[in-house]
């Protein structure tokens, strides 16, 4: 019997608790000095200083009789997107969102991003960003959002594992044939592969085949973006010098599962001799605890990726925005931590210290700045003439996935480079057609 | 020779049983483990038995580590308690009155309830997701409570039915004659003799929603139960942190732990919808 | 005696209407007392389950976009049509495959190691049953989410366990586990086994808890060794144990999610793309609402087909048909 009444006591409490707190889940704004902020952006920028942690102080300190709770929702990048969508149709979007360049066309045509175009005219640093990326900020005539961090991707090797085999340290293959012997030699298989690229579902699997696509002079999309140009003798011949790797050994078929950054991190941990990469810098420090400037020179080495033999320099570049979504109930505060956390300040210790490109043209300038931070920043820079963006049109998720496809069916074997690229081809049409 | 046999037999029947036992604790075993190890022991090769330099450190490291968001297991022991809450009283109040009140079409609304238990939720998540994005309980604690509570509810029913079947009904008259009202009469007379079956429903219904993590994920973005948590934290990294995971894990399974150790009898009368009543 | 006079002394002709009146409010009044206690329930499952489910079907004929989820356009079957004309995923050779292996695979491994172990436990001379059981079980009180982490680290190539033990048999090629286009169903269905076992060893033990003893004795005393009497009266007499085990245990697969979802994601190239996690991708990955509608609609099919065998068997033991 006591059991029975304490249950039924429990229950009661249980109730009146539960009710009590169903009723506090949803952030309420009791008065406009209570704010908040909800953030979404990938897990890594919250794990240093900039640009979160002083723009949120900068903020606070602009606005000392306003109370602030900040919510940051840290996410890897297919999660980001799709939460973005899935909280946007909910009826909840964040207040700041970290939306990837390739993402732009999708979410303004779905309206789900607020017009910043008359904002971003009355920002002062707004001229200070570099022209041609100004210019990619716009979709169909307006800007919805401003830089925090452009990329490129470059070769990073490993000198350590270049060294014990009897490879110069300071010498990394300048084109796709050197590329194939020097991962030969490098390949001492299970434990160690000569060269490393993702081949799982995600957008970075097909960064690596679009490389070497511009390198030998071909492109993804024609022109108009209306069509797929991408199954081309050059797009068999930039493929089959990825699927050669992984055919001779010196890439393991184990890159179908996992994530991208696995192989990223795998350079730094002695799995992978190398592989092509954006912030290298960041994630070498994550992985190496004590690295030091020096250290890093010494072990690691970053050049420009193999192009084509008789092809061009060719890298792939990306980044992010800051928008305001245009459900958020915060636009004006919003937009002024965007203007904080991508000014140019912050822009500046973030991008050098995760080996970011900067998109002001007084960051530019400050290459011996950056040389500080990360050594190999100028070769970073170098690479920006040879860079394409991919095109960030509304499809883009459907067709990348198309071709993700492609290549991970090649590197199974299921297919070969000319087969799969016709059947990804004859897709992208179709998605295109709709 | 007949004691021979006999003596083989139990031999066999017990190396099998225990293998099938060692089976069962492996993975668990070897995730839980890592929480006492150090990070570098736990992803380190080869993988030890036991631990080498046993630590507590994991936990604290939990706690503070900003990677892994700590408030997560009391969004999930909220959203539990509160779907137990309003499963029960739900599936008591329908029980009761399909037990003990005379009322046209009584079975077939038993049957159909009992139907419903089959439909999987995963068929109605989409439609879910749009009518709660319209009504705004997207993202909700309040939300998940009600799609947990719907989920157990007619296995609950059924189970609390059957129990409440068993109160004869001489002392629910001499409740009526001593001018005890119906709800009254639930309450201090049919509630207390059917105990052990609100045990086994509130179990029941605690630990399917303290577990699910397909619906939570997809029903909620800043609202974190601890399941949505645990996958955003080995989809996020590249190279895992095993025991920081272990130690994640080791604390989710905690609750479930103790509840299962005093109240097994009650998880299985659930799983069994009232058959095993021992 | 005239029909309509008083039946009991003392009570006249008003006074005996007015208790059949009485009693018809009564029984009026009970009526809705009766459909109160039940309107909870009743409602909760409408809104939550019922009414989904319609709209499920209905919305699989629309084309509506996560994006974009307010505007709706009707495009009758083309969901459908694209989901079985696609090349990667194919639905019939690559979905369904899948989804069919990993449901045989799990439902035979849960059943018969879930009645192997049921009967071996129901020895007689077994001492801490209680113990043994509550180890059984154990795997399915643990959320899907740590099932699939432990279970991805006993896999796991360079760290796991399994490749461990594999190099201390002295194997010279370790397998990727998870990585293998191969092996991964395999991997996968073992972990589903080893999930849900405990769920058909508990229908399996309430089933032989109800053979009675005496049937038992009776066939030992006739001479039946333990084989005859396993094949030729526990397995009859478990029949309809072992079909509803079936159904259930089928039905549970088919719309099993979690752990594939954490394991695998479907991969690699679609190998255990099953069709839970195929809508899934659809309908949130690429945020094609309605083709994930036609999916799911598809999945209430199968399981619609499981139902209508279900209640077949219950109506047939309810008429005391095998047991």
């Amino acid at each position: 019997m006591k059991i029975c009444k304490l249950l039924t006591v429990l229950i009661v409490i249980l109730i009146i608790g539960s009710v009590l707190s169903a009723a506090g889940a949803k952030e309420k704004q009791a008065e406009s000095k209570d704010v908040t902020l909800t953030i979404y952006a990938r897990a890594y920028t919250f794990a240093q200083d900039a640009p979160w942690v002083q723009a949120k102080a900068e903020l606070q300190r602009r606005h000392p009789d306003i109370n602030f709770n900040f919510i940051e929702e840290g996410f890897g990048w297919a999660d980001m997107r799709t939460k973005f969508l899935t909280a946007s149709a909910g009826g909840s979007p964040p207040d700041v969102m970290m939306t990837d360049i390739i993402w732009l066309g999708e979410f303004v045509d779905n309206g789900l991003l607020t017009d910043l175009s008359d904002r971003v005219a009355k920002w002062s640093e707004w001229n200070d960003v570099v022209p041609a990326y100004r210019d990619a900020t716009y979709w169909n005539g307006k800007v919805y959002g401003t830089w925090i961090n452009t990329d490129v991707r470059v070769l990073v090797w490993n000198k350590d594992m270049f060294r014990a085999a009897g490879l110069d340290p300071n010498r990394p293959p300048q084109d796709w044939d050197e590329l194939k012997s020097m991962a030969a030699r490098l390949t001492k298989a299970p434990q160690q592969y000569g060269f490393g690229f993702p081949a799982t579902l995600e957008d970075e699997s097909v960064m690596k085949f679009f490389i070497n696509l511009y390198s030998i002079g071909g492109q993804i999309l024609t022109d108009d973006n209306k069509q797929a140009a991408f199954n081309s003798p050059e797009g068999v011949e930039a493929l089959e010098a990825l699927i050669d790797l992984v055919k001779a050994g010196s890439t393991p078929t184990s890159i179908v599962s996992g994530k991208a950054s696995d192989i990223d991190n795998g350079v730094f941990q002695g799995k992978f001799a190398m592989a092509s990469m954006t912030k290298a810098y960041g994630l070498a420090k994550d992985l190496i605890p004590g690295l030091t400037v020096d250290s890093y020179l010494n072990r690691f080495g970053v050049a420009p990726i193999p192009r084509a033999p008789n092809g061009v320099p060719s890298t792939m570049a990306g980044g992010y925005l800051l928008s305001v979504p245009s459900g958020s109930k915060q636009k004006d505060l919003a937009w002024e931590l965007i203007t904080i956390a991508a000014g140019a300040d912050l822009q500046f210790e973030y991008t050098a210290a995760r080996g970011y490109v900067p998109t002001f043209t007084s960051l530019m300038a400050r290459g011996t700045d950056y040389a500080e931070v990360d050594p190999y920043f100028s070769v970073i820079l170098d690479q920006l003439p040879s860079a394409t963006f991919r095109p960030a049109i509304p499809e883009w998720t459907e067709i990348s996935a198309e071709i993700q496809n492609a290549v991970q069916a090649c590197v199974l074997g299921r297919y070969t480079p000319a087969q799969a690229l016709q059947i990804a081809e004859a897709a992208v049409n179709k998605i295109l057609a709709q | 020779m007949n004691t021979t046999r006999h003596r083989l037999v139990q031999v066999v029947t017990y190396t099998l049983v225990i293998i099938w036992v060692v089976f069962t604790i492996t993975p668990l075993y070897w995730l839980l483990s890592s929480t006492f190890k150090p990070t570098l022991e736990a992803i380190g090769y080869p993988p030890t038995l036991v631990p080498k330099n046993p630590t507590l450190g994991n936990f604290k490291l939990l706690f503070t580590a900003a990677r892994f968001n700590f408030k997560s297991y009391g969004t999930s022991m909220v959203i539990s308690l509160g779907a137990m809450c309003i499963n029960l009283t739900v599936a008591t109040s329908a029980g009761y009155g399909l037990s003990r009140i005379k009322f046209k079409g009584k079975n077939i609304v038993m049957t159909t309830i009992l139907l419903f238990q089959m439909v999987p939720v995963l068929a109605t998540l989409i439609p879910l997701y749009q009518t709660f994005s319209r009504l705004g309980l997207y993202n909700t604690r309040l939300g998940l409570m009600l799609i947990y509570a719907t989920q157990t509810a007619p296995m609950n029913t059924w189970l609390l039915k059957g129990y409440f079947d068993t109160i004869p009904y001489a002392i629910e008259e001499a409740a009526q004659i001593d001018g005890l009202s119906r709800i009254q009469t639930l309450f201090r007379i049919a509630m207390p003799i059917a105990a052990p079956g609100l045990s086994a429903s509130a179990i029941f219904a605690f630990f399917r929603a303290w577990n699910e993590y397909m619906i939570a994920m997809t029903m909620t973005s800043t609202v974190r139960p601890y399941t949505v948590e645990l996958y955003r934290f080995i989809g996020e990294q590249g190279d895992v942190d095993w025991s920081l995971l272990g130690t994640a894990a080791f604390v989710a399974i905690l609750p479930i732990f103790v509840l299962f150790s005093f109240f097994q009898k009650y998880f299985i009368i659930g799983m069994s919808g009232g058959a095993i009543k021992s | 005696m005239h029909p309509l006079a008083p039946r009991r002394r003392g009570c006249s002709l008003l006074e005996q209407v007015s208790a059949m009146k009485f009693k018809l409010q009564k029984q009026q009044k009970e009526t809705v007392r009766g459909y109160l206690f039940v309107l909870p329930v009743v409602a909760l499952l409408f809104f939550f389950s019922f009414y989904p489910l319609l709209r499920t079907v209905y919305l699989s004929f629309f084309k509506v976009n996560l994006a974009s989820i307010n505007r709706m356009s009707f495009i009758g079957w083309k969901n459908y049509e694209s989901l079985f004309t696609r090349p990667t995923p194919a639905f019939f050779s690559q979905i369904l495959t899948a989804t069919f292996l990993y449901v045989f695979g799990s439902v035979a491994g849960q059943i018969g190691f879930g009645f192997i172990v049921a009967y071996l436990l129901q020895q007689k001379f077994i001492k801490g049953r209680e113990i043994f059981r509550a180890l059984i079980i154990l795997p399915w009180v643990v959320s899907g989410i740590i099932i699939a982490i432990s279970w991805r680290f006993m896999y796991e190539p360079r760290l796991g366990v399994l490749n461990y033990v594999l190099t201390l048999l002295g194997a010279q090629s370790l397998p990727t586990w998870l990585n293998d286009e191969r092996l991964v169903m395999a991997c996968l269905i073992v972990a589903n086994i080893w999930h849900g076992m405990a769920f058909s060893f508990i229908i399996q033990t309430s089933g032989l808890h109800s053979i009675s003893e005496d049937i038992i004795e009776a066939a030992m005393v006739d001479g039946a060794s333990a084989f005859q009497r396993l094949t030729l009266i526990t397995l009859p007499l478990m029949r309809p144990f072992l079909v509803l085990n079936l159904i259930l245990t089928s039905m549970a697969t088919v719309n099993s999610f979690d752990l594939i979802y954490a394991m695998t994601n479907g991969g690699p190239l679609f190998r255990t793309e099953v069709i839970s996690v195929h809508m899934y991708h659809r309908a949130f990955d690429f945020g094609h609402l309605g083709e994930g509608s036609a999916v799911a609609t598809i999945i209430l099919l199968l399981n619609l087909v499981l139902t209508i065998f279900y209640m077949r068997i219950n109506r047939g033991q309810e008429q005391g048909g095998e047991l």
